[in-house]
C-alpha cells in the first residue's frame, strides 16, 4: 500500500515539475520527461500492471492540463506503462545503461502522443520534429533517469 | 506449466491494459464543459497549492535577467517617453480639432495563474481571478510584455485561458514599422509565425509584431514579438516569418483581463492602473505650458486620419 502512495505521489509530483520547474531548464526547447520516468520506475520493478496504473494516472493528471484532449496522454501514459512491463522481462533491468535506454524509447513512444495529438502534426512533418525535438529530449530524459532512477527505486521499493 | 502460467499474467496484463484503455475512452468521450470542469477542478485543487510558490521562485529567478534588461529599455523609454509627450499632446489638440470622442482605458480584472500544461510553450493556463464575476469567454488575458491570449472558459473560481501558443489560435498582427498585415499563429504549438505576408512586404529581422486590432477579439497594439527569421515560400507566394514571442510563461505569475473598456491611453501619460474601479477614469491631462497660439484651418477635403494603432501601447478609440 505504501508503494502504490509513493508512486502516486511520485507522479502528481512529476507533473507538477513537468508544469513548473522543468520549464525553466529548457535548454534549445529541449526537456527531460518526467512522467515517463514514474512511469518506467513502476513498470520496470513491478510489472505490466503497475506501468499501466501509474501511467494511466500520471496521463490523467497531464490530462488535466489540457481538457480539450482530455483521455490522450491517459491512453498515452497507459501504452507506455504497457511497453515498459513487457520490455521488463527482455532487457537486463537491472543495468542503469538499460534502464536509460528504454526511458529514452519510452518518451519517443510518448511523444507520438503529443505530436500527433496534442499539437495536431502531420506524418511528413513528424521527421523534422523527431530531429529538433524528440531525439534530444529523449537523451535529456535518459539522462535524468540514469541520475534519479535509482534513489527513486531506493526510495518507493526500498533496496533490493 | 510454466508456459500456462506465463499465459495467464498475459491475459492479466492484457485486461488491465484493456481497462485502462476503456478508462482513457471514457475520459475522452466525457463533454466538454465536463472535461474543463474535472481538469480545473483537478488543477485547482491538488496543484494550485504548489503552483503559486512554484510560480514565484520563477519570477525570483528570471528576475534577474529582467533587471539588466530593462535598465536598457529604461535609459532608451526615457527618451521616447519625452517625444511621446509632445507627441500626446498635439494628440490631444486634434482630437479636440476633429472631434473625436476621447479614450478611456481597458477594465483589468487581475488573476493569478494556478496551473499550466506541461510544456515549454503551454497552449492552456489555467487562472484564479480575483473576482471571477464578469470574466467571460473570449475575453483577451494580457501582461505588460504583451498578449497571453484569451479566455476559453470561465467557472465559478478558476478560469482557462488559451495562450498565444496554441495551435488553434490566430491573431491578426501588425509589423509596426511597415504596417504590413499578417496572422500570427503557431506551426504545430512549436514555432511562432507570421503567416500571410505577400512576398514583397517590407519586414526586416528585429522589426517589432502587435496585434492590428481587426479580429475583433484582441485590442490593437499589444505585443507579440520581434521578428526573428524571414523564410520566402515561393509555391505561396508569401513570407513565412519566424516571430522571436515576447510571451515568456517562465516568467508570469499573474495575467490581467480585459473585461471591457477600450485601449488606454499613451503609457507615458497614464501611470498604470489595475483596479476596475480606476479603469474608466478619463485621461489624466499633464499640466503643461499652454501651446502657442496656431492658427489651424480645417481644409476642405477630408483628412486622412493616421491609423491609431501606430501608437505605442495601442491607441485604437
Amino acid at each position: 500500500m505504501i508503494k502504490i502512495i509513493k508512486i502516486l505521489l511520485l507522479a502528481w509530483l512529476a507533473v507538477f515539475l513537468q508544469s513548473s520547474v522543468i520549464n525553466m531548464v529548457s535548454p534549445w526547447g529541449l526537456m527531460p520527461n518526467f512522467l515517463v520516468i514514474v512511469i518506467a520506475l513502476a513498470g520496470l520493478r513491478e510489472g505490466v500492471s503497475s506501468g499501466v496504473w501509474a501511467g494511466l494516472l500520471a496521463g490523467f493528471l497531464a490530462d488535466c492540463y489540457h481538457p480539450p484532449t482530455m483521455g490522450l496522454f491517459s491512453v498515452g501514459g497507459t501504452i507506455t506503462g504497457y511497453l515498459t512491463g513487457m520490455a521488463r522481462d527482455r532487457i537486463y533491468r537491472e543495468q542503469l545503461l538499460s534502464q536509460a535506454a528504454l526511458t529514452a524509447v519510452l518518451t519517443l513512444v510518448y511523444q507520438l502522443f503529443v505530436f500527433f495529438g496534442r499539437d495536431g502534426g502531420t506524418l511528413t512533418s513528424y521527421p523534422g520534429y523527431f530531429i529538433r525535438f524528440g531525439l534530444g529530449s529523449a537523451l535529456l530524459t535518459a539522462l535524468a533517469a540514469a541520475i534519479i532512477l535509482p534513489a527513486l527505486e531506493r526510495w518507493t521499493f526500498g533496496k533490493r | 506449466m510454466l508456459l500456462f502460467n506465463r499465459r495467464i499474467w498475459h491475459r492479466h496484463d492484457i485486461a488491465v491494459l484493456i481497462a485502462a484503455l476503456l478508462i482513457s475512452a471514457v475520459l475522452a468521450l466525457l463533454p466538454s464543459g465536463l472535461k474543463t470542469a474535472l481538469g480545473s477542478g483537478v488543477v485547482g485543487t491538488i496543484f494550485a497549492p504548489l503552483e503559486y510558490p512554484a510560480s514565484q521562485a520563477r519570477s525570483l529567478f528570471s528576475s534577474w535577467k529582467d533587471n539588466q534588461e530593462l535598465r536598457q529599455r529604461l535609459a532608451v523609454a526615457s527618451l521616447e517617453n519625452i517625444s511621446l509627450k509632445e507627441a500626446a499632446q498635439e494628440n490631444d489638440e486634434f482630437r479636440k480639432l476633429l472631434d473625436l470622442r476621447s479614450r478611456t482605458q481597458w477594465l483589468l480584472r487581475p488573476a493569478r495563474v494556478v496551473g499550466r500544461e506541461p510544456s515549454a510553450r503551454a497552449s492552456a493556463l489555467i487562472v484564479e481571478p480575483n473576482n471571477p464575476k464578469g470574466v467571460g469567454q473570449d475575453m483577451p488575458a494580457i501582461i505588460d510584455r504583451g498578449l497571453v491570449g484569451k479566455v476559453v472558459s470561465s467557472g465559478p473560481e478558476y478560469s482557462q485561458v488559451a495562450t498565444i501558443f496554441d495551435k488553434d489560435s490566430r491573431v491578426s498582427a501588425i509589423v509596426a514599422r511597415s504596417r504590413v498585415l499578417g496572422i500570427f499563429r503557431t506551426d504545430r504549438g512549436q514555432r511562432c509565425i507570421l503567416d500571410r505576408v505577400p512576398l514583397r512586404s517590407d519586414v526586416r529581422k528585429g522589426d517589432t509584431v502587435l496585434t492590428s486590432g481587426y479580429g475583433q477579439v484582441f485590442p490593437s497594439g499589444l505585443l507579440l514579438g520581434t521578428v526573428e527569421k524571414i523564410l520566402i515560400d515561393k509555391r505561396q507566394l508569401t513570407l513565412n516569418i519566424e516571430i522571436n514571442p515576447s510571451l515568456d510563461l517562465n516568467r508570469i505569475s499573474q495575467i490581467f483581463i480585459i473585461t471591457g473598456g477600450v485601449n488606454p491611453p499613451l503609457p507615458s501619460l497614464s501611470p498604470v492602473k489595475t483596479q476596475d474601479s480606476l479603469a474608466s477614469r478619463p485621461r489624466r491631462r499633464i499640466a503643461a505650458p499652454p501651446p502657442p497660439e496656431m492658427d489651424i484651418r480645417l481644409p476642405q477635403a477630408p483628412v486622412p486620419v493616421p491609423d491609431e494603432s501606430e501608437l505605442p501601447g495601442g491607441a485604437g478609440q
